[in-house]
């Protein structure tokens, strides 16, 4: 929860009022925020990788806001978006939650549905780089496998039994065990099952 | 192609009628229901590569209709049908894993496109 208390929501509008009573919203729950009137203005300030959400307008001079995300998207930028707008018709709603928008609200919004769908963009973003750590954490210790124990790891990936394993690598079952166990604690998991879970996980990601 | 249908679901027999014959008349093959057959396995384990899906009048409201509408997303590609101007139907489908949604009055030209397209990825 700690990048949770950095994060700051994003609010890109060029309508004065409307920013300010979203601000004033979003930080009587105690987060912070940062206003801009227009996308390029986000767009100069913009610093990747810095935890928070976007609530985005869509109607604005200059660039869209579903143009601007659009732009985030080919930036490969992971910030949650939210879209607000007064002008909404369904086939923006569906170009806006096809380009992976959290949500599409229009307004007048209610307030606890904004704050709510900020909080979901939050935990996910958080939820992102947590993932991302355990990625790197088990790259890492992918790397500490000795030779056979990575070997292993190779033949269980593909769901065979340490029977076939033994085969394979002609070495007795009793050995793969003992190798299986000790690659299963390198890696930090509990079982070969949530082992293949993890990996599963992992391609589905890419 | 002839493997798998377009499945059409909606509780009103004159839109089932009229998208069956544009969809036959473009060359795929068509089954109907409405959607209290689609609920049921008999009509959802039909092969589909696509479910043209008409949400029923009041929209995706109770949880249990929100959770059974997801599960065939889950399984089949789903094209849903929102009435005229209703975006929050339109946004709720999406999230619950629709692959695209028109809105009513039906496009010929555009749903059959649309159709196509879905059906294609999914093969």
């Amino acid at each position: 929860m700690k990048s949770n208390t950095q994060a700051t929501v994003f609010i890109v509008d060029d309508d004065d009022a409307v920013r300010d009573s979203i601000a004033e919203l979003v930080e009587s729950v105690g987060l912070q925020t940062q206003s801009y009137d227009s996308a390029l203005a986000f767009l100069d300030v913009l610093e990747p990788g810095r935890p928070g959400c976007l609530v985005l307008d869509v109607r604005m001079a200059g660039m869209s806001g579903l143009v601007l995300h659009k732009q985030l998207n080919e930036l490969k930028i992971n910030l949650p978006v939210i879209i607000l707008t007064g002008h909404g018709d369904v086939p923006m709603a569906v170009e806006a939650m096809k380009n992976g928008a959290l949500n599409f609200l229009q307004k007048p919004y209610r307030d606890q549905e904004l704050l709510d769908s900020i909080n979901d963009a939050l935990l996910q973003n958080g939820g992102d780089e947590l993932c991302a750590r355990t990625q790197d954490s088990f790259e890492e210790n992918l790397s500490t496998l000795t030779e056979r124990e990575r070997e292993v790891f190779e033949q269980l990936r593909y769901g065979k039994s340490s029977k076939q394993i033994a085969v394979q690598l002609a070495i007795s079952p009793r050995t793969v065990e003992a190798h299986r166990y000790h690659l299963l604690h390198k890696l930090n998991v509990s079982s070969v099952k949530e082992l293949l879970l993890f990996l599963a996980g992992q391609s589905s990601e890419k | 192609m002839s493997a798998s249908k377009v499945v059409i679901v909606s509780d009103y027999p004159d839109l089932r009628l009229s998208l069956e014959l544009l969809v036959t008349e473009a060359g795929l093959d068509v089954a109907t229901a409405n959607s209290q057959q689609l609920w049921f396995p008999a009509v959802g384990s039909a092969p589909a590569c696509c479910v043209v899906f008409d949400v029923p009048q009041g929209g995706l409201r109770a949880p249990d209709q929100i959770a059974r509408f997801s599960v065939v997303c889950a399984s089949y590609p789903v094209l849903a049908l929102a009435e005229a101007g209703d975006v929050s139907t339109a946004v709720l489908a999406i999230k619950q894993g629709a692959k695209d949604v028109v809105q009513k009055p039906i496009n010929n030209r555009l749903i059959l496109e649309r159709i196509k397209l879905i059906s294609a990825v999914w093969q």
